[in-house]
């Protein structure tokens, strides 16, 4: 800043623009109040209070009184729990399937929304109404369009030779890849909204060297897109873990967990052990968990990044 | 073990014995006052009571009656919705302090929880001195309340018997005599005969066959530490289910799931697309309801299927409404006094939202046939069928006593059952694995 390299004393007397105490401190203080009051009440406190009754054995109804120290027997009953490692493979196979399928078809619709596409803007919104829409109202539709017998994609199916379609939510083995499609068409149109923003910052002049340099569409595509676009990548990747480790309302509303336990990822087995079981202990420590292997996920996706942006 | 008798002999006692307390009442204390040892209380100030029934469907005009019976006295009613969330809201709001002073509870299960954390009042005395709350005390025999300690902490104010609700016309058109008595396999029988393959299932579900036969604490063991799901009478019920759906009498699970039709069990019924359904009673409203609801066959009230021609088994219906106070209240007196007010009264307030009542205060089996069922039960009920099943039989409802990780083994249940009946899961293996995983849970429970 000019100001700080000025000799002191030179120019104008100023106000002095921050500084402990300082008016356009409190000022900002002010300002961040409400929102710093409710994210230490609702965020801050309950984490903590979290990540401490994980440690502990708590049925709710009992209330604070009836908080009892276990040490780590929460965390042992949980790994050496064949329920668990079940809703982990569960969690790794939806997660893993659905995060970077949507990233993948989030860039690509996004690349093809760029372009001079007639009604893009009408097409933008389309795509992105999913995000907007009442989740239990798309969640009824699904449920009627994948009705193994009746409904539209098993008829569509069956139109096309395939006798025997998928059950789809009632099949132990067609229940994730069930989820996992109506997860993709949830997120694809917000992935895509956010990409076609990055796309719109990557300098055009970046392009038209390449061009003149003689790069293909592919290799214009790896070495100036994708390295500009790695921030916004990372940042959805990210995103799409950690809501991929909180949500449940999907599997909540169509399954339950089911059929037998074979939609139970970790997000729903933390809310059966906490709000059906009432073993608030053992939930939280599940998500203690869940939060320790998204943090790692997300460190490693920012670790694979460095370096490959396109200021690097 | 325990188990709640209801039948006309009983209602019509209870109804007397109400009539002789009103009457008794009448002349000892003025509206406003309660009896006690050292003479009428007056009652006033205000109280909060927690229910699970909308304000709509009775408790407004229960409260509204109580005050204009106790001048001087307000009652608010709020509903939390009896799930999972509403539950929890509950419980924290009595943890927490918030100003309730009666609430209700729709499971044993849930009861027995509350009163571990001491949520609730030690209504033992209180309902020992109700003569008409007698099969409710703590020593009552048999015993039809949630039993702590030698103490009771509420009262039931519902009762809710299971039985069959059959679509009559399909019965006249298959050329079957409405069973007055039958056993599983009968039932199996009769819903055979009603099916037609790929168009209507003779029943929506197989009659719960493992409780009938094992009555209270099925799911435990005698001393309560370990599970009892190698009993031969769970393979007895996993065979009906299996073996019904193999053959299309009962509903398969494919289509239950599909539809989610575990939660909106009247649909497939009043569709027409099952004759028959084991249910409490609660479907009446649905089946009253014929505006969401068309349709044009009657329904009648059948006997839930019994282990044999000799043995009726248990009743797998429930004891439900369990009224408390809590143990926090400022106004024990005026909480109690709404209680009892409710459970004299719920027969008539109550029973239009298709709730029986456990007391049938002053009301008779027909009036309250004529709430329950309303104005239009002539042209959508064969109304005897019910008087039939619901006053003029003897039946033995079920109330458990033993209740260590009751929802994990209910979630178990559900999981490994629709495994066998989609197949993925031999009959064979249910029972070792339930017993397996039931026994872990209940261990760790302590």
């Amino acid at each position: 800043m000019v100001g700080d390299l000025a000799p002191a004393g030179a120019g104008p007397r100023r106000r002095r623009p921050t500084g402990p105490g300082g008016v356009s401190t409190r000022a900002g203080w002010f300002f961040i109040l409400p929102n710093l009051i409710g994210y230490l009440a609702f965020t801050a406190v309950p984490v903590v209070f979290a990540v401490g009754i994980a440690f502990t054995s708590w049925n709710v109804v009992s209330g604070l009184g009836g908080i009892k120290p276990v040490g780590l027997d929460n965390f042992v009953s949980l790994l050496t729990n064949q329920q668990f490692w079940d809703a982990v493979i569960r969690t790794f196979y939806y997660g893993g399937v659905s995060v970077p399928l949507t990233l993948g078809l989030g860039l690509l619709l996004a690349l093809a929304l760029n372009g001079d596409v007639v009604g893009r803007g009408v097409l933008r919104l389309v795509f992105f109404m999913p995000t907007i829409a009442n989740q239990i109202a798309v969640g009824f539709v699904w449920l009627l369009m994948l009705h193994p017998t009746s409904g539209l994609v098993n008829l569509a199916l069956s139109a096309l030779g395939w006798h025997d379609p998928p059950g789809w939510l009632t099949s132990q083995s067609a229940v994730i890849p069930a989820l996992i499609l109506i997860h993709v068409w949830g997120g694809v149109g917000f992935q895509a909204l956010i990409f076609v923003a990055a796309l719109q910052s990557v300098p055009s002049e970046l392009y038209e060297a390449a061009e003149l340099d003689g790069a293909n569409a592919w290799q214009r595509f790896w070495t100036i897109t994708v390295p500009a676009l790695m921030p916004t990548i990372t940042f959805l990747l990210v995103m799409a873990l950690i809501g991929q480790s909180q949500g449940f309302g999907l599997i909540a509303f169509l399954t339950q967990g089911g059929p037998g336990s074979a939609s139970t990822t970790l997000p729903y087995l933390m809310y059966q052990n906490g709000f059906q079981f009432y073993k608030f202990g053992y939930a939280a420590a599940i998500g203690l968990l869940s939060f320790i292997g998204v943090a790692i996920l997300a460190g490693a996706v920012w670790r694979a990044q460095r370096g490959r942006g396109l200021q690097s | 073990m325990s188990d709640t008798f209801v039948n006309r002999r009983s209602l019509i006692a209870g109804a007397g014995a109400a009539a002789a307390l009103a009457a008794c009442s009448s002349t000892t204390s003025e509206p406003g006052q309660m009896p006690s040892a050292s003479g009428p209380v007056k009652l006033s100030g205000s109280i909060n009571v927690w229910g699970g029934v909308p304000p709509e469907n009775g408790p407004k005009e229960l409260c509204d009656a109580f005050m204009a019976a106790n001048p001087g006295t307000t009652v608010t009613y709020t509903r939390f919705v009896n799930d999972e969330q509403g539950n929890l809201k509950l419980d924290t709001s009595l943890q927490g302090g918030t100003d309730i002073d009666v609430f209700t509870t729709y499971s044993m299960a849930l009861l027995a929880k509350r009163i571990g954390a001491g949520l609730g009042m030690d209504l033992t005395q209180r309902i020992a001195s109700v003569p008409e709350l007698a099969a409710y005390k703590a020593d009552a025999n048999p015993i039809q309340n949630y039993v702590a300690g030698g103490k009771v902490y509420g009262v039931p104010a519902q009762t809710s018997p299971t039985v069959v609700l059959a679509n009559l016309d399909m019965l006249k058109a298959a050329g079957i005599t409405p069973p007055t008595k039958w056993t599983f396999d009968e039932y199996r029988e009769v819903a055979r005969k009603l099916s037609q393959p790929g168009k209507v299932s003779g029943s929506f579900n197989a009659p719960f066959a493992a409780r009938t036969i094992l009555g209270p604490d099925a799911w435990y063991a005698k001393d309560g530490k370990s599970s009892n799901f190698t009993d031969p009478a769970f393979r007895k019920e996993l065979d009906l289910q299996v073996g019904m759906q193999g053959e299309q009498s009962a509903m398969d699970m494919k289509t239950i799931l599909a539809e989610k039709l575990q939660v909106y069990t009247q649909g497939p019924f009043l569709q027409g697309r099952v004759g028959m359904i084991n249910t409490q009673l609660f479907l009446v409203r649905y089946i009253s309801d014929l505006k969401q609801f068309p349709h044009t066959f009657k329904t009648i009230a059948l006997p839930q299927p019994g282990v044999s021609a000799s043995d009726d088994g248990w009743n797998v219906g429930a004891v439900g409404d369990i009224l408390s106070i809590n143990s926090k209240t400022q106004n024990p007196e005026l909480s109690w006094a709404l209680i009892v007010f409710w459970m004299k009264n719920a027969a008539k307030y109550m029973t239009k939202g298709g709730r029986l009542p456990s007391l049938p205060g002053s009301e008779t089996p027909d009036s309250l046939l004529s709430q329950l069922l309303g104005a239009d039960m002539q042209n959508i009920y064969d109304v005897a069928s019910f008087k039939n099943v619901l006053f003029e039989r003897k039946n033995k409802i079920i109330v458990d006593t033993k209740f260590a990780a009751a929802a994990e083994i209910t979630t178990l249940n559900t999981q490994l059952t629709q495994e066998v009946l989609l197949g993925s899961r031999t009959p064979d293996s249910w029972a070792p694995e339930m017993k397996k995983q039931a026994d872990a849970a209940i261990s760790k429970a302590g």
